[in-house]
């Protein structure tokens, strides 16, 4: 399986999905083994094991963008680096270091590739799991290793977003990103989606046939209790409403502070609360002064580990704006913390659960008067979060791990054993 | 007989600490004590010290010597808690009665532009301070960063000052020379020195840049420029930051040297001498008035008042700041009010400012934050604080605000009226 980050030293869902199938998989007695481009840190994973294409590179090829590039691009605009004892630093910089000599998508994508093809000689596998863009390359390569070797290997490409979604247009985004997913997805053998929603993006954006895609809906580790933190002293004097997530285009933080703009002037003594980096940080800020949304509109850089969850629960309501969001792992985050959501319509998540509002991401006035229905109604509030931690709960990475299994058992009718342990 | 006429700037913000969503309502400390602390300190060594020291042995070799400072009362209260040595070696340069103390806002603010009366407070807070630590009752005074308007000029003559200080802007004097002593568009008898920019500049901006023509700036080039000017000035006044000496221009720069014998080198003219605020009001008459109408400053090279205000990120905080005022003087509890003025300090707002040309790049090493952004975010989540503290103090209390710093205006200008001015560098033990 070749993946692009894994937590705790990630920035997004992707590495949280990764590591939520892996363990669902794992569970259904399946060996994997899990390849990132550079291993951060040690992991503390008994389920499979971790390996880095980095440790592939061959003398003298090792290239002076390699070690910054993997700080930088992991952490979305963040920069990642990590102490002698695995500790992720995280700067959480509005300003990536700058470098001119930054490598194209492509040269990235290769880079992995190469590596990634030679650990794939050294290992023997049933079928090869790409997950989005960054490894799909990887992916081919691992797939032709294998061919060669006379082993009809299948390639599942995994799509968690798409270029689309990240550029927030249709036809969006980076052409070099697009013209590799698009070869990622008509390569593999079969493509997954994490939404009928994307399912559809890929169908219309790259042409792949919709009998060619599966849709395997993200979960969430429903066994685990999210830690309870006292009452903020804040909540007593401030409704409080949060935007959490990387702040750029496809995740509509203008629309959240337009919502914000509204809202204030029905309630004054609400408080928007926008946490998260991204390249439209300052911009957002600026804005947010610039409508006379100073002191109402609060900023905090993006938030790891048990800050997290102290958000939610800060928070009476989260809303995700997004403008495109191939699924929105956040907001099942959410409603296991017990906080209400209101999320956009163009978004994944909406297939598995009803116990949210949800409205069209460019509707601000819709979303307003969402956002004050709930504030104000707090009967109608404990009920939607009532019925959205039933609803988390039948959500797990277990449940998404068996539909994949369904779909490499297709693809590998006999016995199937994924990247078994390595060869001889 | 013209007169070189030092002004130095001291001031050290209290800079505030990263206060984030989570620690609103719980009590956050607002400032950064630890970074607070270590900036005073090497400030100290590199600049306050040393300097200090120089300019008691410059002063009291050559008894015609003179100089003057405006200490702004945060970095006062500073000095107090930090670095008190730093205290006394002001007090000792007090004690030669060659050097004169203006008078300036407590806490180096913008309440000028904002608030007549927190204006008034501020400035009556910081003569008493001055008194109180120096001896002596300033009658020159100067705003921050060199604010002035015509009605600027009209509440500080109101206050009873003697004479103000500000930029020798283009854009008022037009054809007109800096180097001569005027008087406000609507004035009543107080004097105006204008900041000799061209001679201050090339010490405190260009004095260790290589790319400059003039480099190095010798003291007998610099000499020899003043000198130049017998008979076309009364007197020449270089205002400046005193953290130029030290810590804006390195030690390895020369600008101690340079100081060390600029007063050799300018008395080697027998016209040129040294001269205080107050004696260049006193010595010369005004040539002429000045009208100022819209707000210049010495900042960045429009001098004007963009560097601190103009972009939303500034002009919401600095009225978010002012609108609380009442509410805040109505609590009457001292230690509040002190904290809310602590955050009128202009260099808050300063490093707020998105200007992206050259001043972009001063402004960026003056600031403790990564981006003029999250000061801004950091003041709004300290504001917001604030604002739920008030909520602890009972609602009703429209009793006029008792500030017991307040002093009535009237009274204050009669004391000065009775000072004699050539009594003002007279050091009462």
């Amino acid at each position: 399986m070749l993946g692009w980050e894994l937590p705790p030293f990630n920035s997004g869902g992707l590495g949280t999905a990764s590591l939520g199938l892996t363990e669902g998989l794992a569970s259904l007695d399946i060996g994997i083994e899990f390849v990132l481009p550079k291993s951060p840190g040690r992991f503390p994973f008994q389920h499979m094991r971790v390996h880095s294409a980095a440790d592939y590179t061959k003398d003298g090829e090792a290239t002076h963008w390699e070690e910054r590039y993997f700080e930088t691009s992991l952490g979305y605009g963040n920069y990642l680096t990590h102490t002698a004892d695995g500790q992720v630093v995280v700067t959480p910089g509005l300003s990536m270091p700058e470098d001119t000599n930054l490598p194209t998508a492509e040269a990235q994508a290769a880079w992995y590739a190469k590596r990634a093809a030679r650990l794939a000689a050294t290992q023997n596998f049933d079928l090869v799991h790409s997950h989005d863009w960054m490894t799909y390359e990887a992916g081919i390569a691992s797939r032709t290793v294998a061919r060669k070797r006379g082993q009809d290997v299948p390639l599942v490409a995994h799509v968690h977003a798409t270029e689309a979604d990240r550029g927030g247009t249709r036809g969006g985004g980076n052409r070099i990103i697009a013209a590799l997913e698009k070869r990622g997805v008509h390569q593999a053998d079969r493509v997954v989606a994490v939404s009928h929603y994307t399912k559809q993006m890929i169908h219309t954006e790259y042409e792949v046939p919709l009998n060619k895609i599966s849709v395997v809906h993200n979960g969430i580790d429903t066994k685990r209790q999210p830690e309870q933190f006292p009452l903020h002293a804040l909540k007593a004097h401030h409704k409080l409403v949060l935007f959490m997530g990387r702040v750029t285009l496809s995740k509509g933080p203008d629309y959240f502070l337009e919502v914000a703009r509204q809202v204030c002037a029905a309630d004054p003594n609400v408080r928007f609360l926008l946490i998260g980096s991204g390249d439209m940080e300052q911009a957002c800020i600026e804005r947010a002064a610039a409508m006379g949304l100073t002191g109402k509109v609060l900023f905090s850089t993006f938030l790891r580990g048990k800050d997290v969850e102290k958000a939610y629960q800060l928070a009476d309501l989260f809303v995700m704006p997004s403008v495109s969001e191939p699924f929105g792992l956040v907001v099942l985050e959410a409603m296991q913390n017990g906080t209400p959501v209101i999320t956009s319509k163009q978004s994944g998540v909406v297939e598995v659960s009803d116990s949210m509002i949800k409205v069209d991401f460019w509707d601000t006035e819709a979303m307003s008067r969402s956002v004050l229905h709930v504030l104000h109604n707090p009967h109608f509030t404990q009920e939607l979060t009532r019925n959205a931690k039933h609803d988390v709960a039948q959500l797990s990475w277990g449940r998404a791990a068996e539909k994949l299994h369904e779909i490499y058992s297709e693809l590998v009718p006999q016995q199937l054993v994924l990247l078994p342990a390595v060869a001889s | 007989m013209p007169s070189i006429c030092f002004y130095f700037q001291v001031h050290q913000p209290y800079r505030m600490r990263p206060v984030s969503i989570f620690d609103i309502a719980e009590k956050p400390e607002y400032f950064d004590i630890k970074a607070n602390r270590e900036v005073c300190i090497k400030v100290a060594q590199k600049c306050y010290l040393p300097a200090n020291a120089l300019m008691l042995e410059l002063l009291q070799r050559y008894p015609e010597f003179k100089i003057s400072y405006s200490v702004s009362g945060v970095a006062l209260e500073q000095f107090a808690e930090y670095a008190p040595e730093v205290l006394e070696s002001f007090q000792r340069l007090a004690a030669t009665g060659q050097v004169e103390f203006l008078a300036e806002t407590y806490y180096h603010s913008l309440a000028s532009i904002f608030s007549a009366d927190e204006f008034r407070e501020q400035v009556a807070k910081h003569t008493r301070t001055i008194q109180h630590y120096f001896g002596q009752t300033p009658t020159t005074f100067r705003n921050t960063e060199l604010i002035y308007s015509n009605g600027i000029a009209d509440m500080v003559e109101d206050m009873g000052f003697r004479a103000m200080l500000t930029e020798g802007a283009d854009r008022i004097l037009g054809w007109r020379s800096a180097n001569f002593v005027y008087e406000p568009i609507n004035g009543r008898g107080m004097k105006l020195l204008l900041k000799n920019y061209q001679f201050s500049d090339d010490i405190a901006f260009r004095f260790g840049s290589r790319d400059w023509p003039a480099w190095p700036l010798t003291v007998d080039k610099f000499a020899s420029w003043v000198h130049a000017l017998d008979g076309n000035a009364d007197t020449i006044n270089l205002f400046m930051d005193y953290e130029t000496i030290g810590e804006h221009q390195w030690e390895a720069s020369g600008i101690f040297d340079f100081f060390r014998h600029l007063p050799e080198a300018i008395f080697r003219h027998g016209q040129f001498g040294f001269a205080t605020p107050s004696e260049v009001a006193w010595k010369y008459p005004t040539v002429d008035r000045v009208d100022v109408p819209s707000a210049i400053s010495w900042a960045d090279s429009e001098r004007d008042l963009s560097a601190w205000l103009g972009n939303p990120m500034q002009d919401g905080s600095i009225a978010w700041v002012y609108a609380l005022g009442d509410r805040v003087k109505a609590t009457g509890d001292e230690h509040l009010i002190h904290t809310w003025r602590k955050l009128q300090t202009s260099d808050h707002f300063y490093y707020m400012c998105t200007k992206f040309w050259a001043d972009g790049d001063v402004h960026k090493y003056f600031s403790i934050y990564d981006t003029p952004h999250s000061s801004y975010v950091i003041m709004n989540n300290i504001m917001t604080d604030l604002e739920i503290r008030l909520k602890d103090y009972p609602t009703i209390q429209h009793l006029p605000a008792v500030d017991p710093i307040q002093a009535p205006p009237l009274r204050h200008h009669k004391r000065l009226q009775a000072a004699k001015l050539h009594r003002v560098n007279k050091v009462k033990k």
